[in-house]
């Protein structure tokens, strides 16, 4: 019976932050960076539960949440590749932008939609198996993607090198304008399954830095598929494991699990870690009519 | 390839940098995010009455809102001063936070070290205690940034979160206050806080060190060839090594300078305004002083200035957010959307948006 609640609460802590990392390691792989997860994730967490509590209907708040992202993912996409601003900025700035609007928007809720959560109707954690055996899947069929077919060449090419991509003909707008939209999905999806199929409720704390450890876990795994899923399976194990050991009495305080991750991280990017290397395009913007440097 | 076709039309050409439309765009986007942020605190304030009430009695008392705001713009102006040097130098100080909560937490073991220190000798030693030791935090990435090429955006903001949690951890177990009830430290002793000025609310002696703090940043600006190396080094570091000066210490330099700064503007908060480690000691300085920095385009005047008026918006929002209730929340919204449209107007003073007739 332990063994089951155990299981139950790795595909809990894993697979919202499975759906953010895959985003995110989609986006970069494409030569983009996107700061703002957090946000993202807090408003489509805010908007699936809202939408979700309102009409009863989980699919109408996963839709919603779908739109939603494709439409800030297009604006992310403009901003950075048309207008050309700072990745960082326009990431950290729409980040705040959407935490903000989620926090307020949240405050602006009624009280009795604020108190009643959803109830349990014995589908959620079935469909957090599905999710979590798509996810997997998803994150096998990206590996296979990325190193034996030649769109997924293509796509990692335009992470390397945008302009030998555009010379050899490669759509290299269409794929970043590709990874935005379906990475910033990804985060909101991201969301939705934590306030809707998770927590079946909102709270202003619920994502508390989910968002970064997504980042935080592809920089780490070296912005490989599989190992993103390994990062993120540890990660899952190790956040269980530690409730489970403060359950039974033994003092690590859970702060300083929580600071492990981003110390793994910056150690892996300060290259002492073998066989891992950012995409070289990562953060630069890629004007086809300028001359390169 | 027909989506793919319509994408490559869309681009930015470089537009003459007239005086008249950088004038013309800047004037445009001060006016659109004025009746923006106004517009977004009226509609999610209770009603509207209660909206401008707030804001015209807030505004009403200078005794009032004069002290209120330089609790706030202190800091601010230090952890801004802070990050703008570091920009000028070339390195993206996103780690204000950590650095204020890590210079608030020096200060602070300094004063349970030295409990029975006297007044002046305990503040000014806190306050380099302070600055040690955000200059570490802030030192430390430029040098994984110059020596093993770790982008210093991603590491000094990793760096937030890891101290958040690390201050978590303190203020929760080993610093915790046992008499209290909340999570948060013991509070500190009388001869370490900034005495608050008489007559002025809760205004305080901390403003001393940011006059003092300025007047040297302006000596400095104007007077030492330091700052030209810096601005030499934020736009070509060939131009740097070609002066024979090594481009990595002139940014090892600025970043010290730089979370050093904000290391006092976090003990600062601590010792003028809270007086105990908490850890949401920083209502968001160290993200504020980023925006604060860029727009104040890395001069001290024009950063103080900035600053003045930052303040003054955190203290309306403050003020609306008690009186009208506002959600506290639109104050994340308004750095985020302040720091898009920056970016929107740097670019479009010299660029216009074109979509390529065929």
């Amino acid at each position: 019976m332990a063994n089951l609640e155990m299981a139950e609460s790795l595909l809990r802590v894993g697979v919202p932050i499975g759906f953010a990392a895959y985003g995110e390691l989609l986006l970069e792989r494409a030569g983009i960076v996107n700061l703002g997860i957090e946000g993202k994730f807090l408003l489509g967490a805010c908007l699936g539960w809202l939408l979700t509590s309102v009409t009863g209907h989980p699919l109408v708040g996963l839709i919603s949440v779908i739109i939603m992202g494709a439409l800030l993912g297009g604006i992310f996409w403009f901003l950075i590749d048309v207008m050309e601003c700072s990745q960082h900025v326009v990431g950290l700035g729409m980040g705040f932008s959407a935490t903000g609007i989620a926090l307020t928007l949240y405050r602006m809720v009624p009280a009795e939609i604020k108190d009643s959560s959803l109830p349990y109707t014995g589908w959620e954690i079935a469909s957090l198996i599905v999710l979590a055996v798509l996810l997997f899947a998803g994150f096998i069929l990206l590996a296979i993607f990325f190193t034996r077919t030649g769109k997924g060449l293509s796509w990692v090419l335009v992470g390397e090198d945008a302009r030998a991509a555009d010379i050899l003909g490669v759509p290299v707008r269409l794929i970043r304008i590709g990874a935005s939209v379906t990475g910033t999905i990804l985060f909101f999806i991201a969301g939705w399954i934590l306030s809707v199929l998770v927590a079946r409720n909102f709270t202003l704390g619920l994502v508390s830095g989910r968002g970064w450890l997504a980042l935080c876990l592809v920089i780490l795994a070296g912005w490989r598929p599989l190992g993103v899923t390994l990062a993120v399976v540890l990660w899952s194990i190790l956040d269980v494991s530690q409730f489970a050991a403060q359950g039974a009495g033994m003092p690590i305080p859970y702060e300083l699990i929580l600071t492990v991750p981003y110390c793994v991280c910056i150690f892996a990017v300060t290259g002492f870690l073998p066989r891992h290397r950012a995409p070289t395009m990562l953060l630069k913007t890629y004007n086809r009519n300028e001359d390169a440097a | 390839m027909r989506l793919a076709a319509t994408l490559d039309l869309l681009e930015l050409r470089k537009a003459g940098r007239t005086p008249w439309r950088t004038r013309l765009v800047t004037l445009a986007t001060v006016i659109v995010t004025v009746i923006a942020i106004v517009l977004i605190l009226a509609t999610t304030s209770r009603d509207a009455r209660a909206f401008v009430t707030s804001i015209s009695s807030n505004f009403a008392a200078v005794g009032f809102w004069v002290p209120e705001c330089t609790v706030i713009f202190v800091p601010l102006a230090l952890a801004s001063l802070g990050v703008g040097l570091a920009r000028r130098a070339g390195f993206w100080n996103i780690g204000g936070e950590a650095q204020i909560l890590l210079g608030a937490l020096g200060g602070f073991l300094l004063a349970r070290l030295l409990p029975d220190l006297r007044a002046p000798f305990s503040q000014t030693l806190a306050i380099v205690a302070a600055f040690i030791f955000g200059a570490c935090a802030c030192g430390l990435f430029s040098l994984l940034k110059t020596h093993r090429g770790a982008d210093e955006v991603l590491t000094t903001l990793l760096s937030n979160f890891l101290v958040l949690h690390f201050i978590a951890y303190l203020v929760g177990g080993p610093l915790r206050d046992p008499e209290s009830k909340w999570i948060q430290s013991s509070t500190l002793f009388e001869a370490y806080r900034f005495a608050r000025i008489s007559g002025f609310g809760r205004m305080n002696t901390s403003i001393v060190v940011l006059i003092i703090g300025s007047v040297c940043f302006l000596l400095l600006e104007r007077r030492t060839s330091w700052s030209t190396l810096l601005k030499l080094n934020g736009d070509n570091p060939n131009a740097v090594s070609a002066l024979r000066i090594d481009p990595n210490r002139v940014i090892l330099g600025a970043s010290l300078v730089s979370g050093g700064l904000c290391g006092m503007a976090g003990w600062i908060e601590l010792a003028g305004n809270q007086y105990r480690l908490v850890q949401d000691l920083s209502p968001g300085y160290g993200f504020y002083a980023i925006l604060v920095a860029v727009i104040g385009g890395g001069t001290v005047l024009r950063t103080l200035l900035t600053a003045v008026v930052f303040a003054l918006l955190l203290h309306t929002i403050d003020g609306v957010v008690r009186d009208a209730g506002v959600p506290v929340y639109m104050k994340e919204a308004i750095l985020g959307l302040g720091l898009l449209v920056y970016v929107v107007n740097e670019r479009l003073r010299t660029h216009s948006f074109v979509v390529r007739p065929h």
